[in-house]
C-alpha cells in the first residue's frame, strides 16, 4: 500500500468533510426545524461560487468577494422559502421537497442562462497559493486552510446553537415544533431566519471552495448528495451526529474513491446502507415529536 | 378572566365543540369534567389558538384572542400543559424553563430557580435532560415551563394521568401553589376526586357542548349527573365528597 496516496486521500477526505459539514449543517437545521428536505440546497452552494464571481468583477479581492458573495444569496434564500416553502409547511415533507427540487433546476437553468454550462476557474488567493510539506509529502496550503475557515465558522455555529438564546428556541423548536409555538416562539420567523441562514452557509462553502473545485452551474448535485447522506447518517436534525455524518462520509468517498474512482459512489451508499440497517435512525439519530 | 361564548370547533368535517361557553374569574381553579372523547382536551387547544374556532368568542382578559396565532397567547399571559406533557427532550430541566420564559416575551418572567420552588424535587435534576426524567417528573417540568412565563392563567390537561398517588398528591399541592400565589387556573382532570377537592367553579363536558355549570356544592347536589357524564357510581359519589 502506497502510504502517501494514502495520506494525500484522507487528507482530500478531511477537507472536503470540512466544507460538507458546513453544507449538512444547514440541511439538518432547516429539517429539524421545519422537517423541510431542501433539495435547493445544492443550487444555493452553487449560487455562493457564482456570487463570489460577480463581488469580485466589481473589483473586489478574493475575501471581501467570500464575506459579500455568500450574504447575496441569504435575501434570496428567504425569499424562495416566504414565497414557495412558508406557504407548504401544514403539507406533507413531500410538497416541500418536491418544490425545493424544481426550484433546484431553476436556479441551475438560471446559471446555465446567464454564465454558460462551462467551468469558471477562481484563482487561488495569493498569500496561500503555495504547497506545504505534511509528512514528507507537498499539499495545497489554500486546502488547509479552506478546512480551517470551514471548522472555524461550523464551530461557531455550533456555539450559537448551544448557547445562544435563539439556539435555545431552534433546539426546542427541534424537539417539539407545536409545544415551541405554544410557549411563545414564533416558528414560521424561526424557520426563514434559520432557512437564510442555511443558505448563507451553503453559499459560503461554495466561495470558499471556487478554487479547490471550481464552479459550474451542476457543482451543487454532489454536494447535495454526500449532504443528505451525511444528515441521514447522524440522525436526522441531530447536529453533532451530522458533523461525524459528513466526516463520515467525505472520508470513505475520499478514500474509497482514491483507490477505485468510478465505485466512490456505489461505496459510500453501500457503506450508509449497512450503518442505517443496524441504526436505522441514524447514527446518532434520537426520538422526535412529529 | 377568560370568558367562552358558544364556541365551536371542527376537526375537518367531524364537528368537536358545539357551542361551549364557560368562564374563568381572576384567582380561580375552574375545572372541566366529563368522559374521554367529550372535548375537554379540543376546548383547551381552541383557547390556545391550535384548533381554530368555527363559531364563537374566547375573550382573555378584555381581549378577543380567538384566532390568534398560539406563539402570541403566551405574551397575552396564557399558558398551556398538554395532556402529554410534551417537555423537551433533549433540553435539560433548566433550559426548558428558561426557553420558555424568554419566548413568552413577558415582563416579571420567573428565573428558573423560581419556578423549580413549586416543585422542589425537580431543583436536583435541573441540569439533567428532560427526556430523562420519570413520567411523574416530566409532569412536574410541564407545569413549572408554564409557569416560567408568570401566566395570569394556565391551563392544565390530565395533569395527574398515569401518575402514582403520591406524585399526584405533589401536584395537587402545586396546583393549589400556583392559585395562593395568583394565577388562575383552567383543569381538565379525569381525577374526579382531585378536581372536586381543588376546584371552585365546574363545567360539565358532553358531546362537545357544557352539560353543567356550578360549583362544587351544586355539582355534589346533582348524583345523576354525576352519574351520567362522569360515570362515577353513586356509592362512590359519598366517598368522594366526605
Amino acid at each position: 500500500m502506497d502510504i502517501n496516496f494514502l495520506l494525500a486521500n484522507t487528507l482530500n477526505g478531511v477537507v472536503y468533510g470540512a466544507f460538507l459539514l458546513l453544507t449538512s449543517l444547514g440541511l439538518s437545521l432547516v429539517f429539524g426545524l421545519g422537517r423541510v428536505v431542501n433539495f435547493a440546497h445544492g443550487a444555493l452552494y452553487a449560487l455562493g461560487g457564482y456570487a463570489l464571481i460577480v463581488v469580485m468583477q466589481q473589483s473586489a479581492g478574493y475575501w471581501l468577494a467570500l464575506v459579500l458573495g455568500p450574504l447575496l444569496v441569504v435575501p434570496l434564500a428567504i425569499a424562495i422559502e416566504r414565497a414557495a416553502i412558508h406557504p407548504l409547511r401544514s403539507r406533507p415533507e413531500i410538497y416541500t421537497l418536491l418544490v425545493t427540487f424544481g426550484i433546484t433546476f431553476m436556479i441551475i437553468g438560471a446559471l446555465e442562462y446567464i454564465w454558460g454550462t462551462g467551468t469558471t476557474l477562481v484563482e487561488v488567493p495569493s498569500p496561500f497559493a503555495g504547497t506545504v510539506t505534511i509528512l514528507g509529502n507537498p499539499y495545497p496550503v489554500y486546502r488547509l486552510v479552506a478546512a480551517g475557515l470551514s471548522l472555524l465558522v461550523s464551530a461557531t455555529v455550533f456555539a450559537f446553537i448551544q448557547f445562544s438564546a435563539i439556539g435555545l428556541q431552534i433546539r426546542a423548536v427541534t424537539d417539539d415544533a407545536g409545544m415551541a409555538e405554544a410557549i411563545g416562539v414564533n416558528t414560521k420567523w424561526l424557520l426563514t431566519a434559520v432557512f437564510g441562514a442555511a443558505a448563507g452557509l451553503a453559499a459560503f462553502a461554495g466561495a470558499l471552495g471556487a478554487p479547490i473545485f471550481a464552479i459550474h452551474p451542476d457543482m451543487g448535485s454532489g454536494i447535495l448528495i454526500d449532504s443528505f447522506l451525511a444528515v441521514i447518517l447522524g440522525g436526522l436534525g441531530n447536529l453533532p451526529g451530522t458533523a461525524v455524518g459528513a466526516l463520515f462520509v467525505a472520508l470513505t468517498k475520499s478514500i474509497g474513491g482514491g483507490y477505485v474512482a468510478e465505485w466512490s459512489l456505489a461505496i459510500l451508499f453501500v457503506v450508509v446502507a449497512i450503518a442505517l440497517i443496524f441504526r436505522p435512525t441514524g447514527l446518532f439519530g434520537r426520538g422526535r415529536v412529529a | 378572566m377568560l370568558t367562552l361564548t358558544d364556541v365551536q370547533a371542527h376537526y375537518g368535517s367531524a364537528h368537536v365543540l358545539h357551542g361551549v361557553s364557560l368562564e374563568v374569574q381572576a384567582g380561580q381553579i375552574a375545572c372541566l369534567i366529563g368522559r374521554n372523547g367529550v372535548g375537554k382536551s379540543t376546548t383547551l387547544k381552541t383557547i390556545m389558538g391550535v384548533v381554530s374556532p368555527s363559531a364563537g368568542s374566547i375573550i382573555f382578559r378584555g381581549q378577543r384572542i380567538d384566532g390568534l396565532a398560539p406563539h402570541l397567547m403566551a405574551a397575552r399571559g396564557l399558558a398551556w400543559v398538554p395532556e402529554d406533557r410534551r417537555v423537551f427532550a433533549s433540553l435539560t430541566v433548566e433550559e426548558n424553563i428558561r426557553v420558555a420564559a424568554k419566548a413568552a416575551r413577558r415582563s416579571g418572567a420567573r428565573r428558573a430557580a423560581d419556578v423549580l420552588s413549586f416543585f422542589p424535587a425537580l431543583v436536583p435534576k435541573a441540569k439533567e435532560r428532560a427526556g430523562s426524567l420519570s413520567g411523574g417528573q416530566q409532569q412536574m417540568l410541564a407545569i413549572a415551563r408554564a409557569l416560567a412565563s408568570q401566566p395570569d392563567l394556565i391551563m392544565l390537561d390530565e395533569p395527574t394521568e398515569g401518575l402514582s398517588p403520591i406524585i399526584v398528591e405533589t401536584i395537587r399541592a402545586g396546583i393549589l401553589d400556583i392559585r395562593q400565589r395568583g394565577a388562575s387556573i383552567l383543569l381538565v382532570e379525569q381525577n374526579f376526586k382531585l378536581a372536586l377537592s381543588v376546584g371552585d367553579m365546574f363545567y360539565v363536558l358532553s358531546r362537545g357542548a357544557v352539560v353543567f355549570r356550578g360549583t362544587r356544592s351544586e355539582l355534589l347536589a346533582a348524583p345523576e349527573l354525576i352519574h351520567e357524564h362522569l360515570g362515577v357510581a353513586k356509592a362512590r359519589q359519598s366517598r368522594v365528597s366526605a
